[in-house]
């Protein structure tokens, strides 16, 4: 199975040096050989994959509520705290559209 | 001088209650021994400032005659994937290197409403992607039966807490196999919780389809206080459920025990004979033992290998530089997540996204994840018919091995992911399992038994699982 690690790094959003590109090309030959083997098992007669599905089969309904997370405003400066830029009680972010 | 080698939640409870110890003395005692011997093990990535002044607050309120709940007193190590309001939770990854969390998860809510004290966050494998807790950002965590051995992972940090008295029990996340492959191989008991019984709000998602959390601790009675103590339906998880409406208590006393059938070349020699010693012992407890065929055993570690790096591509999507967590500056917003996330993750993190975003792309989709789903109904069919049959639990080795050297199996990913062999099936069906220890090899390793019960029905691994802990006593 042929690999194309340079897409998939982009695609995962992670760098990767060119050793470890090598590196990881050669040890996806052996993990996807091995999962290929999940082609051997018969699937026939279940038509929908989401068969596999964990939860149990029930509506979870609530009230669209933000309880007392945020009541006070105190919770937005804690959150904000945490991001690496802010301005103006915003996350601050790079332009997303360039000209 | 508190012996903290014999010492339970239960037993502390007892002595705390009748005031031959305080908190305070007892925090002091895990304190100190963690003091002692965190520089060796590295269990802890941090140790806690406030736990002795909440250990000498809730002495002030039972001096006062007030409520102070179940688990006053009880210092608990806490897996550094669960989220503690205002404490750091890193998730053992440079990524979340300064992270402070910013709500507690709802099973921190519910130990702290019940008075427990937590010492400090433990070392995992990073984002709790691993097998043996070499996967942390910040060193391995060494086994404290065998300093030259792993303690298995991803939950690593919290079993070696657990087995070298440096916390009374603990808790961990289990996603394959991450709180009973470490408890297996630190000799301490781990419980792998039904899928929906306990909530994961707050608790760093991995593969969400998958993910439990579950206590580590020193014997079976303790293990059900702790489970009894988190679990519960909750508004903030979804797939969190009514016990009242699922719960099973009260297993019969006799029980059909299923015994796995399978390949025992692949099993260490010891692990073996400590499976057959603990067949003999269920028989002699009265207990029916009939073999059991799980058919598309076979097929778990594939279809896990394909799920679980699939939910993990999309939950990790999150950690992009830009709410929380390290932060690169790139060329342009897209460059930004990519260095970030080049930098900020790990070897084995990025293996896995890289995985996941490849069996999820445009070709593959169908022939790896929607595969594996079918695969994964089989799996849990596989559980459903034995249970269905009459079967009240099937038992099995929770490790193929006992601990392993710590750099064996560094280099070769697929070997690391083998050690998960038998627990990974467990949760792909959501079914409960416990490890216990029963046994050790020749050079002192401790040897796990997993048991595997019925979706809610955790009762029956209590019950079998203290028959069997007070018949080890008698096994070599």
């Amino acid at each position: 199975m042929e690999v194309d690690i340079n897409k998939l790094a982009l695609l995962a959003r992670i760098n990767l040096t060119e050793a470890e590109k090598l590196k990881f090309k050669e040890e996806f030959g052996a993990i996807l050989g091995y999962i290929g083997h999940l082609e051997e098992a018969d699937t026939s007669g279940i038509d929908d994959p989401r068969a596999g599905r964990a939860t149990i089969e029930e509506n979870v309904m609530r009230v669209d509520d933000s309880d007392d997370f945020n009541k006070t405003g105190e919770q937005s400066e804690v959150l904000l705290k945490e991001a690496p830029s802010t301005s103006g009680g915003f996350v601050k972010v790079k332009n997303v559209f360039t000209k | 001088m508190i012996d903290l080698e014999k010492l339970t939640i239960k037993k502390a409870q007892g002595l705390i209650k009748s005031k031959q110890i305080s908190c305070k003395d007892l925090t002091l005692a895990y304190l100190e021994n963690i003091k002692a011997k965190n520089e060796e093990i590295n269990a802890y990535l941090e140790v806690f400032g406030d736990a002795l002044k909440q250990a000498e607050e809730l002495d002030e309120k039972i001096k006062n005659g007030e409520d102070v709940g179940e688990l006053a007193g009880i210092p608990l190590a806490i897996k550094d994937n669960i989220l503690i309001k205002g404490k750091i939770a890193s998730s053992a990854s440079k990524i979340l290197e300064n992270y402070h969390a910013t709500y507690d998860a709802t099973v921190i809510k519910k130990l702290k409403n019940a008075g427990a004290i937590f010492l400090g966050r433990t070392n995992m494998d990073e984002f709790a992607m691993g097998s043996s807790t070499e996967n942390s950002a910040y060193g391995a965590t060494k086994n404290p039966r065998d300093l030259e051995r792993v303690p298995g992972g991803s939950s690593g940090g919290s079993a070696a807490a657990v087995a070298a008295d440096m916390c009374l029990a603990a808790l961990g996340s289990d996603t394959g196999g991450s709180i009973r492959q470490p408890a297996s191989l630190c000799g301490v008991v781990g419980l792998k919780t039904t899928y929906g019984s306990v909530s994961r709000y707050g608790l760093m998602a991995m593969a969400s389809s998958l993910d439990q959390v579950g206590p580590l601790t020193k014997n079976v009675e303790d293990a059900e206080v702790l489970f009894n103590a988190i679990k519960g339906q909750d508004k903030y998880d979804a797939t969190s459920v009514d016990l009242n409406k699922y719960e099973i208590t009260g297993a019969p006393s006799k029980l059909k025990i299923g015994v796995l059938k399978y390949d025992k070349n692949g099993v260490a020699k010891e692990v073996n004979e400590a499976m057959e010693k603990s067949i003999e012992e269920i028989k002699k407890l009265g207990h029916e033992v009939v073999e059991v065929d799980l058919q598309n055993l076979k097929y778990s570690l594939p279809c896990y290998y394909i799920i679980q790096p699939a939910e993990t591509s999309a939950n990790l999507a999150r950690f992009d530089g830009v709410r929380y967590g390290l932060s690169k500056a790139g060329k342009n917003i897209i460059d930004d997540y990519i260095q970030t996330r080049g930098e900020g993750f790990g070897k084995e993190v990025r293996r896995r996204i890289m995985l996941g975003t490849y069996v999820l792309s445009a070709g593959y989709y169908d022939a790896f994840y929607n595969k594996a789903q079918k695969v994964r109904h089989l799996v849990r069919k596989d559980f459903e018919n034995n249970f269905n049959n009459g079967i009240d639990a099937i038992i099995m080795p929770t490790s193929p091995t006992t601990a392993f050297k710590i750099g064996e199996k560094t280099d070769d990913p697929l070997q690391m992911y083998l050690s998960d062999i038998f627990t990974v099936s467990i949760n792909l069906a959501g079914v409960p399992a416990l490890s216990l220890p029963v046994g050790k090899d020749t050079s002192g390793l401790p040897i796990g038994l997993q048991i595997v019960a019925p979706w809610f029905k955790e009762s029956t691994l209590f019950l079998l699982g203290k028959q069997l802990e007070n018949a080890t006593n008698t096994l070599a």
